[in-house]
């Protein structure tokens, strides 16, 4: 089976594919553990959105975003999102991420590509309000989608995305 | 048989300002999903400024910017296939080929484009 279906244990449906190797039956899954909200972190760390990387103005990214989708023929984004992309960016900052690249997706979504050195992270938010992780680490690629269709789901958390970026 | 050699530098044409830097965005290296060819130029054997100017005059309103650099080796690890496509107008006109069952699986398109992102550098103009 290509991909594993999980749950943390705040109930939240967690779709996870993560390759050890080229061979399909090698595939490993992992779960988020830490329980501590990374938002009510933010709220007390907020000195380090001061680093020159992460001054960022979250008005602004979004306007800049829906006049690319605009300019490229594509909807605007779903302003459902912005405070998802919002904690994204909050996370990244407190997990020591590079400021990453972000665009419109054809969609209505987000992508925050974020790359050190040859690892590459793109977070997607998706016009479901869904979010997906594509990973390659120096050649190790992984997979994973928080996915609010499943039964007993909520809005993806502030845990959810910063275990996403945890292995960055 | 491609005949572009493993250390061929290849480049994906970049006209947006906003990505027109490190980290080169994921986006870059995909077009629209069921497309498997995303053009490139090779970079090791083209007449830049002639490129440059070639691309300037390409797309009306937004003016070339650089590339976004891949050797021909990083494309192949990536599990793509690049091939010559020469044009009239751009000698050195190549193409990234995906997978072809990544036509099909949006996830394996994405990811694609996340490795070859995580490997590429900018280079300008």
């Amino acid at each position: 089976m290509f991909n594993a279906v999980l749950r943390s244990s705040s109930h939240d449906s967690i779709f996870i594919i993560s390759p050890k190797s080229d061979n399909e039956g090698s595939y490993r899954s992992i779960v988020a553990q830490d329980q501590k909200s990374i938002v009510e972190a933010a709220t007390h760390q907020s000195h380090v959105l001061d680093r020159p990387d992460w001054n960022f103005d979250m008005d602004q990214i979004w306007a800049e975003l829906n006049a690319e989708a605009t300019g490229d023929g594509h909807q605007p984004l779903q302003a459902g999102l912005k405070p998802l992309l919002s904690l994204v960016l909050r996370c990244a900052a407190l997990q020591g991420l590079p400021f990453p690249s972000i665009s419109a997706a054809e969609n209505g979504g987000f992508e925050a590509f974020f790359k050190s050195n040859e690892r590459g992270l793109l977070i997607s938010g998706n016009s479901d309000l869904s979010v997906q992780a594509f990973g390659d680490f120096n050649g190790e690629i992984w997979r994973a989608k928080l996915d609010r269709s499943m039964p007993r789901s909520r809005p993806v958390t502030a845990d959810q995305i910063r275990w996403l970026m945890q292995r960055y | 048989m491609s005949q572009i050699s493993d250390r061929e530098e290849c480049g994906r044409g970049i006209w947006d300002s906003s990505k027109a830097k490190d980290p080169i965005n994921a986006k870059v290296f995909r077009d629209r999903f069921g497309e498997l060819e995303v053009s490139i130029d090779r970079l090791d054997t083209a007449d830049l400024v002639a490129l440059a100017d070639l691309h300037d005059k390409a797309r009306g309103g937004g003016r070339f910017k650089g590339w976004g650099v891949l050797t021909a080796a990083q494309i192949r690890s990536a599990s793509c296939e690049i091939v010559e496509a020469p044009l009239p107008e751009n000698p050195w006109h190549a193409n990234i080929v995906f997978p072809e069952a990544s036509k099909a699986d949006e996830d394996q398109w994405k990811q694609i484009s996340v490795t070859l992102a995580a490997m590429a550098r900018w280079r300008s103009k």
